[in-house]
């Protein structure tokens, strides 16, 4: 029996165009964009199509988009930028202060974290039972210190959807700057939001964006940072002119032309996705509610991301359930993939006053391209069994010393 | 395609192995590394779990990582540190079969549809034709066998565990590795315990009972002459000949922690002697005690061969043992573990 992939918020298997785009730049794009004779012109002209492509499907100037090696190292960029630490120094800052989420990525939290050693003054900003800020609580946060504002536009783990043209107009214009000539630095984590959310940066009030094309059905390893003009990057890598010297290292052509290529097709399809996607959701959350009526929803069906569906089976380990549901090629998360190593419950859920067992009772479906209504009533037929079975593994212990 | 079976895998050669036999016997194997100990340690540490999960790609079966860490530390680590402070010597390999390998592992099995779980230990199971009730044997090879570890294990237990290695030879066992193409081949033996670095236990008391460690007090001979000072009696164990700080023309050895009085006991190699012992909390691989008299040969550590002995039981649980002739080191906190021949009856803790 084929696989039913419902794990597209851990990534999203590429494209068969953008895999085919992808073979096709190995097999004729062997020129370093950076050599100035017909090779590397070709390569070049290839990967400003692709930024050009990027730039279109965010409503965005090709200028603004720097590539990257993906979100990570995107959002590391903007934290690196807002505070350029040299020996430790952010207690020195003049702007030493940031405000972020509670329940916001790994990769925006740990550098910030990180940074707080340091010196920086940091507003872990609290999220309501689903999973929202408040926007009050982010204009309470900011100050005349507040150097950078992260958002994430739609959480990974719940699908949670945040009205980011809203909290950035709001952050804007609530901080009178004193000594400082401008407003802080807002930044979204757009990765989740990508394959389903209506982007367009130009409109959005913010300051840049992150994405990864690998959550879209573009390749691992490739992303981007989009920049409004006025806002300057301090690198991360040095040592190469490639992307006006932001960020060094020769040019992910491959990676960077099946990005372009899956931002390309996002566009085409993102409308239809939205109601197909949602329906598959809706159908998924019918059929386990009517296998185990004990669940409880970890997502907001109505005002959430299309796709995702973050479920708490009680009194079981999501963990095992997805082990269980492998076993019978089914492939879910029990929260962020990076983080399924990890013995502490889901951050994201805990921020949202779910208990620690109610964390871990949670499982993630995550909807995408190739899923079709059959697999998701073939896994409501194989649900209550399994769900069943694991639950009463952990209900009764086996060992003859209780 | 045969049952649905769960291999507990350490990353070491003898689970590896048991792995490749029974996909060579044509189960569904799924391969689980338990992870157990908090921060770095040689076991379960992420080299081991790769190693694992290596062995796993080569035999194209499924793999987990299973996380039991915080358990680990509530009902082995600690326990094990506390048992320093009553002045036991313990054992935590038995509580990590009985609790983790065959309890959580067990469930988990459940949990996936497994019928059965198999690991990488030299000991045996057969049914006893007349009463068909389980048993427990030592595992053919006598040096490596581990039965010692196992005698916790009930009925319910033993019906669903296996352990292909059984009648295995280690040399066997890597020459399959081999045959197999498995990178754990020759990976060397753990021997000590796992979550203790290099032997240093008492760190591991200071750190989970930094409130409740024992002072200073006496180091005195069986008459109660005062010889010299010790700095805490959780740095000493029973037996123990050297760092005593004792200058002394016999060799002298620790007989007993009193903890009562915080005193180390000192004397020679004679007064390790016991003729008998009580055992605790006893588990009988059958269910229930044999009936009658019972002679049986008593191994009181893994080291031990094991003595002859009599044992009278005083309740379900509990045992006196009446060695035919002394035995030296009957530690506290270890398990005695009686046998027929190679046939586990059960054991318990030495008190």
């Amino acid at each position: 029996m084929s696989e039913i992939y419902l794990d597209h918020n851990a990534t999203s298997p590429v494209l068969p165009e953008v895999a085919s785009c992808m073979a096709e730049a190995l097999r004729e794009l062997g020129g370093n964009p950076s050599s100035p004779h017909q090779a590397g012109a070709r390569a070049r002209a290839a990967l400003e199509v692709a930024r050009g492509q990027v730039a279109d499907f965010l409503g965005a100037q090709p200028s603004e988009v720097l590539f990257t090696s993906g979100a990570t190292e995107s959002n590391a960029t903007v934290i690196h930028s807002a505070f350029p630490t040299k020996m430790g120094a952010v207690a020195g800052l003049e702007r030493r202060h940031v405000s972020i989420g509670s329940a916001d990525h790994a990769s925006v939290m740990d550098p910030v974290l990180q940074l707080e050693k340091e010196g920086l003054q940091i507003s872990l900003l609290s999220v309501d039972a689903q999973g929202c800020l408040s926007g009050s609580e982010v204009l309470a946060s900011l100050r005349p210190e507040t150097a950078l504002c992260c958002f994430l536009w739609a959480n990974n783990e719940t699908g949670v959807v945040h009205p980011i043209a809203g909290l950035a107009q709001a952050a804007t214009q609530a901080v009178t700057p004193t000594s400082a000539s401008e407003p802080p630095w807002i930044h979204v984590d757009a990765v989740q939001a990508l394959a389903t959310q209506e982007i367009d940066f130009s409109r959005l009030g913010v300051d840049s964006l992150s994405l990864s094309a690998h959550k879209l059905g573009g390749p691992k390893g490739v992303g981007a940072l989009i920049v409004k003009e006025g806002r300057s990057l301090t690198p991360l890598i040095r040592g190469g002119p490639q992307e006006r010297g932001l960020r060094a290292g020769t040019e992910n052509v491959t990676g960077i032309l099946g990005m372009g290529m899956a931002c390309r097709i996002t566009k085409e399809r993102r409308v239809q996705r939205l109601q197909e996607w949602g329906a598959l959701r809706d159908l998924l959350w019918e059929l386990i509610r009517a296998a185990d009526p004990t669940v409880s929803l970890n997502s907001n069906l109505s005002t959430g991301l299309c796709n995702t569906l973050n479920v708490g089976f009680a009194e079981l380990d999501g963990r095992v359930l997805v082990e269980a549901l492998d076993l019978e090629g089914v492939c879910v998360s029990s929260g962020a993939a990076c983080s399924s190593g990890s013995l502490d419950p889901s951050h994201v859920l805990t921020a949202m006053g779910r208990s620690p067992a109610e964390a871990r009772s949670a499982v993630r479906f995550s909807l995408g391209e190739g899923v079709t209504q059959d697999q998701i009533r073939r896994l409501g037929e194989l649900l209550p069994q399994i769900v069943s079975r694991v639950r009463a593994s952990s209900r009764n212990g086996t060992g003859s010393h209780g | 395609m045969g049952s649905r079976v769960i291999v507990a895998m350490s990353g070491g050669v003898d689970s590896s192995v048991a792995a490749a036999m029974m996909v060579d016997a044509g189960h569904e194997v799924v391969g689980i590394t338990m992870s157990l100990v908090k921060g770095a340690s040689r076991c379960c540490s992420l080299d081991d779990t790769e190693d694992a999960r290596r062995v796993a790609e080569r035999l194209g079966i499924r793999f987990y990582v299973a996380n039991y860490k915080d358990e680990f530390e509530e009902e082995v680590i600690r326990p094990f540190a506390a048992s320093y402070l009553r002045g036991e010597t313990p054992i935590p390999c038995v509580g990590c079969n009985s609790r983790f390998k065959f309890r959580y592992l067990l469930e988990r099995a459940e949990a996936l549809g497994a019928d059965s779980i198999v690991t990488g230990h030299f000991a045996q199971i057969r049914q006893n034709e007349e009463s068909g009730l389980l048993e427990l044997y030592r595992g053919q090879y006598e040096k490596k066998d581990q039965s010692y570890f196992l005698f916790e294990l009930g009925q319910e237990q033993l019906r669903r565990i296996s352990f292909p290695l059984g009648e295995m030879t280690k040399a066997e066992v890597r020459e399959h590795a081999r045959k197999s193409g498995l990178t754990t081949a020759d990976k060397p033996e753990s021997q000590e315990i796992c979550f203790v670095p290099e032997g240093h236990y008492v760190q591991i008391v200071e750190r989970y009972f930094p409130d409740e460690l024992p002072g200073r007090g006496d180091i005195v001979n069986s008459a109660g002459e005062v010889l010299g000072e010790h700095r805490g009696l959780h740095q000493f164990t029973v037996g123990q000949r050297k760092g005593l700080g004792i200058a002394s023309p016999e060799r002298l050895y620790v007989t007993d922690l009193d903890v009562e009085n915080n005193r180390v006991v000192v004397g020679d190699a004679h007064e390790l002697d016991s003729k008998e012992a009580q055992v605790r909390r006893v588990n009988w691989i059958a269910g229930k005690p044999p009936e009658g008299l019972i002679r049986a040969q008593v191994r009181v550590r893994h080291g031990h061969a094991g003595a002859e002995a009599e044992l009278q039981i005083m309740a379900d649980d509990q045992v006196r043992v009446y060695f035919d002739s002394p035995v030296r080191s009957v530690t506290p906190g270890q398990a005695a573990v009686f046998y027929d021949g190679d046939k586990v009856l059960g054991g318990g803790w030495i008190a």
